[in-house]
């Protein structure tokens, strides 16, 4: 069984197997152990990374994402991302919000 | 009249052996007398002083014979290999090439000719002058190549000072159609050394090739050396006759200079600085396991402006055929090599155009090259920026790993690993492992 799809995957699948995953191994080599949950901020006021760390986190999560895509991949950091008022990298939750949202949006193609 | 002194050095060396090709000996006699046969091949085809004339060939007795035939009469010479061949045309049409001199695998000669008239203001100088000319065209990996113009009595006043030297046994490594390849050749021939041709560039044929014709000089790019230390070709042949290895061409790895030392310590290492616009400038390094290099003689000025080396002397190319002047307008050239200087001694820390602006911070690839290579998981490493949204850019490193290994744990080991060698800003934050990292086709580093 392959588990190559295009269908998008529920949101327990994104945090558990992308998100959560690929902020383990950037927070990792911290010293200082962080709590992950769906509220924990990425970017900004209060964050526990770095934006070279979050460069390091996004293009994780990317790979992640793709792995599992037939197609020819989504990408996180595009203009659309940066130019929302609300930047979709504030936290876990709403980073999972955007991948699920480009997902319904390459599975619709 | 430019290659008399020439001419009469290899009258001079007589039997001796001038050059090596496909495993057979040509002497200097040989040579002159191909150097005749040139000249009556010239003559036929009415070949006059100015002519644009492309010889493409590589380190061939026939090909060299004519390179000598041509400088004597006052040609304009494009040098090429096949390695420009999908670049031909492009070619031709840039040096306003009258006659094309192609040398076939058995170093037979074929000729064409254009009905092109030459009207660059470069090209006309030097037949105004009466001198040869030399254009070598860069290889361009990214993008147009350029046509660097030279003036080739200036090349060879280098040469002519009556020098006491042992002629040396020099490999042929570096390109015919490159600034090193011709420094080669004269720097061979004019002492009454020999060059050896080599068929291919593999470490292993390298190696043999050293091996079987007693190889004193390898000139050759850091790149290749560092190909050598992966194949272990060195402990496969006999490199004893090995003397010196002068590397250039590209920032050098401190890594592989100290591996080099470690597996070869009886070769001496020159690290010499060249390029097609100001060519090879003699240089002497603080220590052997040193980067820190100064000129030799005083053929060139150096200063750093802005962080960037600038050269002037009299050697360097009189200007482009198809790109604008890197000239300040009191005759400096900027080099575009960023550098550090300590005293009279400098250090590239790379190519200004590879730079990595990483939120305002700036690295060079070759120094984050040089900690990935000291891991021992990784053998051969590839440095480039590359466009981010967030930060402007960020590093991708390209990896060929020892053996196989899940990229997460890589990355853990990589991040630990850099962690107290590299700022935080240089440290990759994207790492793509392959099966093989392959040279470019100049056996440089290519950075994609």
């Amino acid at each position: 069984m392959t588990t190559n799809t295009n269908k998008p995957q529920s949101m327990e699948a994104i945090l558990g197997d992308i998100v959560y995953p690929a902020l383990e191994e950037i927070l990792s080599a911290k010293e200082a152990a962080i709590e992950m949950s769906e509220t924990t901020v990425l970017f900004g006021e209060g964050a526990v990374l770095n934006s070279l760390e979050l460069v390091s986190f996004i293009v994780l999560a990317e790979e992640r994402v793709n792995d599992n895509l037939e197609s020819g991949g989504i990408t996180l950091t595009s203009e659309k991302a940066m130019s929302r008022s609300s930047t979709p990298f504030r936290t876990v939750g709403t980073l999972a919000e955007y991948i699920d949202e480009l997902l319904q949006e390459e599975a619709a193609v | 009249m430019h290659t008399r002194f020439l001419l009469e050095r290899f009258r001079d060396c007589g039997s001796k052996e001038a050059i090596i090709w496909k495993g057979e000996s040509y002497s200097y006699a040989r040579l002159l007398e191909s150097i005749e046969e040139c000249r009556s091949l010239l003559d036929r085809y009415r070949v006059q002083a100015g002519s644009v004339v492309v010889l493409e060939g590589d380190f061939t007795p026939g090909t060299l014979a004519f390179m000598f035939a041509l400088i004597d009469r006052e040609c304009l010479i494009v040098p090429l290999t096949s390695g420009m061949d999908s670049r031909k045309e492009e070619i031709y049409e840039i040096a306003q090439a009258q006659l094309v001199l192609a040398m076939d695998a058995e170093d037979r000669v074929s000729v064409s000719s254009f009905p092109t008239r030459t009207s660059h203001e470069l090209l006309i100088s030097l037949q105004e002058r009466e001198h040869p000319g030399l254009i070598l065209f860069s290889s361009g990996s990214t993008g147009k190549s350029k046509a660097t113009v030279h003036d080739f009595t200036v090349m060879l006043k280098k040469f002519a000072t009556d020098r006491v030297r042992a002629g040396k046994r020099i490999m042929g490594f570096l390109f015919f159609d490159h600034i090193g390849g011709i420094n080669t050749v004269l720097n061979a021939l004019s002492s009454g050394g020999c060059i050896v041709a080599l068929e291919d560039r593999s470490p292993d044929r390298v190696c043999a090739a050293i091996a079987r014709h007693k190889v004193q000089v390898l000139p050759a790019s850091p790149t290749f050396l560092n190909l050598l230390l992966l194949s272990e070709a060195y402990r496969r042949h006999d490199l004893s006759s090995l003397e010196l290895i002068n590397y250039g061409t590209e920032a050098m790895n401190e890594h592989t200079l100290t591996r080099i030392r470690e597996v070869l310590p009886q070769v001496g290492l020159l690290q010499s600085y060249g390029m097609s616009e100001i060519g090879i400038i003699r240089s002497s390094s603080r220590s052997p396991d040193s980067l820190w290099m100064k000129f030799k003689g005083e053929d060139y000025e150096t200063r750093i402006v802005d962080g960037l080396l600038e050269v002037k002397s009299e050697f360097t190319m009189l200007g482009y055929l198809n790109a604008e002047s890197r000239f300040t307008e009191d005759g400096w050239y900027r080099t575009g090599d960023a550098a550090e200087c300590d005293g009279e001694y400098f250090r590239i820390r790379g190519r200004q155009s590879e730079m990595i602006n990483i939120g305002g911070e700036k690295i060079y690839p070759v120094e984050i090259e040089n900690v990935l290579l000291q891991m021992d998981e990784v053998i051969e490493v590839s440095v480039a920026g590359e466009q981010n949204l967030i930060t402007g850019t960020m590093i991708t490193a390209t990896v060929q790993l020892r053996d196989r290994l899940p990229a997460a744990e890589f990355r853990a080991r990589m991040r630990a690993f850099c962690r107290d060698k590299l700022p935080v800003w240089g440290i990759p934050q994207k790492c793509v492992i392959v099966e093989e990292l392959a040279p470019g086709n100049r056996m440089k580093k290519k950075r994609s």
